[in-house]
């Protein structure tokens, strides 16, 4: 009994440090697809409750994950959003990264990644050879399938297909200009590519993998090792973030499009949401075995130079409630 | 007396090259220094291996000639058009009104922001990096010609239509020769900017070339191997541009020796 009384207080005292103290900078990385809750969390930050209290919600856009980590390596941020497989990739190039909390995966209600050609195209998931791929960069999530699919037809990635980065935005006019045969696109380029008319799915990143991608948000070891308290505040704001998204998709993906943190058509944006929302990412939880089924695909592929130990990637304590 | 000539000439030697040591320097301090990340900023050492990688894997080979191919061509057409057009507007009054005011007002215009109007014109291939290589080294081409023709002394063409010179011998005689200085300056400032604009459109979206080396690597977090790059090309910028000099003492031979600086 004295014990517990013991540890209350202490539990109370930290907590009162941390409510006390100046709030913490978290200076974040996000990207133009897949990042609903971080994009609330700027926008409705009364979703937020310890923003403002326990620390302070700097947020930068980034066109691809490659200039997220860049700016991650350079010291400007201290977490960002990636895909499984994009951070796999720099843990084993060894940039030190905690994988803290789930936004989605690829298939879910909220995201998919297809990779689209003209109706008309001759090109399809079993004839890629001299394809100019359009993709929005390289090492990423995008790539990765894309590569599945060229190797599973016994071809050459580096010899047999061209490859060409643009913005995702651009990857839709590109492709109906005839500049590319095959273009990946996201859930919201895809329904409007879709919409248009003119294309067909040639795979989806799940359908040619077999691998179900999640979508993460990771942070800097030392930063959690010395604000553990701020990250698991942050993460129990993107719980708040997150339920909110499931249940109240209309009303935030209004909040979005109006803001023009990413530039989509809110008529359109609003006509994506699904019907019935399924719980999209276990309660926020990274999944272990889908980072070990990524980290076998990867690595077979020769995509990842060499394997990691996935066990050390995630903290999944942070954002359990 | 001849260990004194090689003592003055490795001086010399030294005192045009010992920026470059301490730049080395200051880059292998910052790298060991912990103040930035070591990721970012490799080691000479390492940038040394990368670029011996790069050398014998053949990659420097294969894509540094696609590089230099799309350079030249651009370069080359841009050596014609920017000649004729700025002789055209040194000799022709309605050249001149009509092209003058193109020139001074596109010049500092950067011309790499019309490239997705050129991939869209000219596809995502060779052709578009081509024109805008040429439409950028164009400038300063044709500004050079322009005034290098227009500067021709006043009394050297009088002395030669004195002498009886015709138009024709007058522009080859006394008119190109007075140019070829200043054309020359047109040219040492053109190849650098088409190795720029070639790496630029090749790092914007390709994937061969030396300019995808930098950004692949990048992509990659082999920060080494994509500076190995950036030394290449510099290596060929440097190589060009000496040749361009020693082209220049051989056709401006009277200027032997009094070497302008640019």
């Amino acid at each position: 009994m004295f014990k517990n009384l013991l540890l209350s207080a202490a539990t109370m005292f930290a907590m009162a440090g941390v409510a006390y103290a100046d709030p913490v900078d978290i200076r974040i990385g996000a990207g133009p697809s897949a990042d609903e809750q971080l994009w609330l969390m700027k926008l409705r930050p009364d979703l937020t409750p310890n923003q403002g209290k326990v620390y302070n919600y700097k947020m930068t856009m980034f066109r691809g994950a490659n200039e997220r980590f860049v700016a991650y390596q350079a010291g400007q941020l201290d977490a960002g959003s990636t895909a499984m497989s994009a951070a796999l990739f720099a843990a084993s190039k060894d940039i030190p990264l905690t994988l803290v909390a789930a936004e989605t995966y690829d298939e879910s209600d909220f995201f998919s990644t297809d990779y689209l050609t003209l109706a008309d195209s001759k090109f399809s998931k079993d004839n890629l050879k001299g394809a100019t791929i359009g993709l929005s960069g390289f090492r990423t999530s995008f790539e990765l399938y894309a590569r599945v699919a060229v190797q599973k037809l016994g071809l050459n990635p580096e010899r047999d297909v061209n490859w060409l980065i643009m913005p995702l935005g651009n990857i839709g006019m590109a492709l109906r200009a005839g500049k590319i045969d095959l273009g990946v696109f996201p859930t919201f380029y895809s329904y409007v590519e879709n919409k248009t008319g003119g294309v067909k799915t040639a795979f989806t990143a799940f359908s040619i993998s077999g691998v179900r991608e999640e979508f993460d948000v990771f942070f800097s070891p030392d930063f959690i090792a010395k604000n553990r308290e701020v990250v698991r505040a942050w993460a129990s704001d993107f719980r708040n973030v997150s339920n909110y998204l499931n249940q109240h998709q209309k009303e935030a993906r209004q909040a979005i499009a109006d803001s023009k943190i990413i530039e989509v058509d809110p008529a359109v944006y609003l006509q994506i949401i699904p019907p019935e929302i399924k719980n999209p990412t276990q309660n926020g939880i990274p999944q272990i075995e889908t980072l070990r089924k990524l980290q076998d695909l990867t690595v077979s592929l020769g995509f990842q130079p060499k394997k990691v130990d996935v066990d050390k990637m995630i903290d999944a304590s942070l954002i359990k409630p | 007396m001849a260990n004194q000539t090689v003592g003055h000439k490795a001086l010399d030697l030294i005192r045009r090259t010992y920026s470059i040591f301490v730049v080395l320097a200051a880059w292998e301090i910052v790298s060991h220094s912990g103040w930035v990340s070591p990721r970012l900023t490799p080691g000479i050492e390492k940038i040394a291996v990368e670029f011996w990688g790069l050398v014998t894997s053949g990659d420097l080979l294969f894509h540094g000639r696609i590089t230099l191919q799309r350079a030249f061509i651009g370069f080359g057409l841009a050596i014609f058009g920017g000649i004729a057009l700025g002789t055209l507007m040194a000799r022709i009054r309605w050249f001149d009104i009509l092209f003058e005011p193109l020139f001074s007002f596109g010049y500092p215009v950067p011309k790499i922001s019309l490239y997705p109007v050129f991939i869209f014109v000219f596809g995502f291939g060779d052709l578009s990096k081509i024109m805008l290589i040429f439409l950028e080294c164009l400038y300063p081409i044709t500004v050079h010609t322009y005034y290098g023709m227009k500067s021709a002394e006043r009394v050297l063409v009088w002395a030669s239509r004195n002498m009886g010179a015709n138009s024709q011998q007058l522009f080859w005689r006394v008119l190109v020769p007075s140019a070829a200085p200043t054309i020359f300056s047109g040219l040492r400032i053109a190849v650098p900017v088409a190795l720029i604009v070639t790496i630029i459109t090749e790092i914007i979206g390709e994937s061969k070339g030396l300019g995808y080396i930098v950004s692949f690597s990048a992509a990659q977090f082999e920060y080494g191997r994509s500076l190995a790059a950036m030394f290449s090309i510099g290596v060929v910028g440097f190589v060009i541009d000496r040749l361009l000099i020693a082209l220049r003492k051989h056709i401006i031979f009277w200027q032997k020796d009094s070497m302008p600086i640019v």
